[in-house]
């Protein structure tokens, strides 16, 4: 492979990396968080070492938008201009900077507007991904291959999972919140492990899109 | 039909997931777990997390040795073929058992001649894999590419880095044991810290080894 089209897979492939391989650590570390026999001062700090993992899933998941849409343009399989590469990396670096910046804030009335704007977004980017994915089946284009397209559709896919997870957590973290600052109850308990439960199918839900991707960019099949 | 290849190198690329992407988790616990901040139940959690998830990268470098050769052969870039390649897996399988056996029987005399066994099969790995790589550099034999040639090459020193980990890391165990039975002091925080310290240069050097040999294996590159 020419050196730039070696450099943006590499990238893809390392991305894939610690969005995967990342989750491990997050996902094993929630079922301490949630065990009501830690006191609650321990689940704190477990809540908040998960939240730093997560950003290694969280920032894989921004930054697959342009490297995927790159790979794709370098292998000819797009038939955009380079300005929309640009563009999507340039959405990608201020989509990151939003997403960062949700996290190391501790002020939770000046997140809000912001990460209801961020949930927004993932709207908009899935809805506008499977457009471009069922336009792409239809007219071959803008995206060539249709198994590039079907990628792109189960990315779609797992925004539609993160937004999942997002919905799925609510009950969880008003009962968090309620643990930390009231003590824990059976029934606030029962309400974060349900929805804990019901987030956690969210995210197994990611785990098979992104390898199923995976396993489709390195088939490449043309259908 | 989908070409065996392809499934290996899925299956290569997978292992590289959990070995790399899951080490993330492992180095930022380990940095938490000596953290005077955190509770002694918070880091009894995050031992028992880093314990699990460490298993992740530990089976996955032994599986990337017969999968990267399995590719190789499929590639006709390896004399190890056929009935040569059974042996591998058979020897691999072997490794497997006794480096779980190891972790699985950790502190019993049984579980330290695993350990010792698992430690000499790596070394002999890095002289045989040395060796290789050199008279393939220089005789063109037994890989007749230079970019397979330097991955082998690179695998060595991320087992070398692997020793370091395991060396460095050796009086964590006991420090943790203290820290445990004896609280916060300053003689076993201390006692803490210093294995962890000391690792991160291994780990770090182990990480630039896997991504490295990630890229070369996307760019093969004629050397």
């Amino acid at each position: 492979m020419e050196f730039w089209e070696s450099l943006i897979v590499w990238l893809h492939l390392l991305l894939f990396v610690y969005w995967l391989g990342g989750d491990i650590g997050v996902f094993y570390t929630s079922f301490f968080r949630n065990n009501p026999k830690y006191d609650v001062e321990t689940r704190t700090l477990l809540a908040r070492i998960t939240g730093d993992i997560d950003m290694a899933p969280r920032t894989t998941m921004v930054l697959m938008v342009p490297t995927g849409f790159s790979v794709a343009a370098i292998h000819g399989y797009l038939t955009i201009s380079s300005t929309w590469l640009i563009a999507f990396w340039v959405l990608a670096a201020a989509w990151l900077v939003l997403v960062w910046w949700l996290h190391i804030e501790k002020d939770a009335s000046k997140k809000a507007p912001w990460a209801k704007f961020d949930l927004r977004l993932r709207w908009v980017l899935m809805l506008t991904f499977v457009g471009i994915s069922i336009l792409s089946f239809i007219n071959n284009e803008p995206i060539t291959e249709n198994f590039v397209a079907l990628k792109l559709l189960i990315f779609a896919g797992t925004i539609g999972c993160g937004i999942g997870i997002r919905v799925a957590a609510k009950p969880y973290i008003a009962a968090f919140t309620q643990i930390k600052a009231e003590g824990s109850t059976p029934e606030r308990e029962a309400q974060l492990q349900g929805s804990a439960k019901a987030a956690r199918n969210w995210v197994k839900g990611i785990w098979v899109l992104v390898a199923l991707a995976a396993f489709i960019g390195t088939w490449k099949p043309s259908f | 039909m989908i070409d065996p290849q392809t499934l290996w190198i899925m299956l290569h690329v997978v292992l590289l997931v959990y070995w790399l992407g899951a080490d993330i988790s492992v180095f930022y616990f380990s940095l938490q777990i000596i953290k005077t901040e955190n509770s002694r139940e918070t880091r009894a959690a995050i031992a028992k997390v880093l314990g699990f998830v460490n298993a992740f990268p530990s089976i996955a470098s032994i599986l990337m040795l017969p999968v990267g050769l399995m590719l190789a052969s499929g590639k006709g870039l390896s004399p190890v073929n056929g009935g040569w390649l059974v042996l591998v897996w058979g020897l691999a399988g072997v490794w497997l058992l006794i480096s779980v056996s190891a972790a699985s029987q950790r502190g019993t005399p049984l579980g330290k001649t695993y350990s010792n066994v698992d430690l000499w099969v790596r070394i002999v790995l890095i002289a045989v894999l040395t060796i290789a790589a050199i008279a393939s550099f220089t005789g063109g034999s037994p890989f007749a590419s230079n970019w397979l040639a330097l991955k082998v090459l690179l695998f060595a020193f991320v087992l070398v880095c692997g020793l370091g980990i395991r060396l460095t890391f050796a009086h964590f165990g006991p420090a943790f044991g203290r820290f445990m039975a004896e609280g916060s002091t300053l003689e076993t925080e201390a006692a803490l810290r210093v294995p962890v310290l000391r690792v991160k240069p291994w780990v770090l050097a182990l990480w630039v080894g896997l991504i490295a040999m990630s890229l070369l294996g996307i760019a093969q590159p004629s050397l």
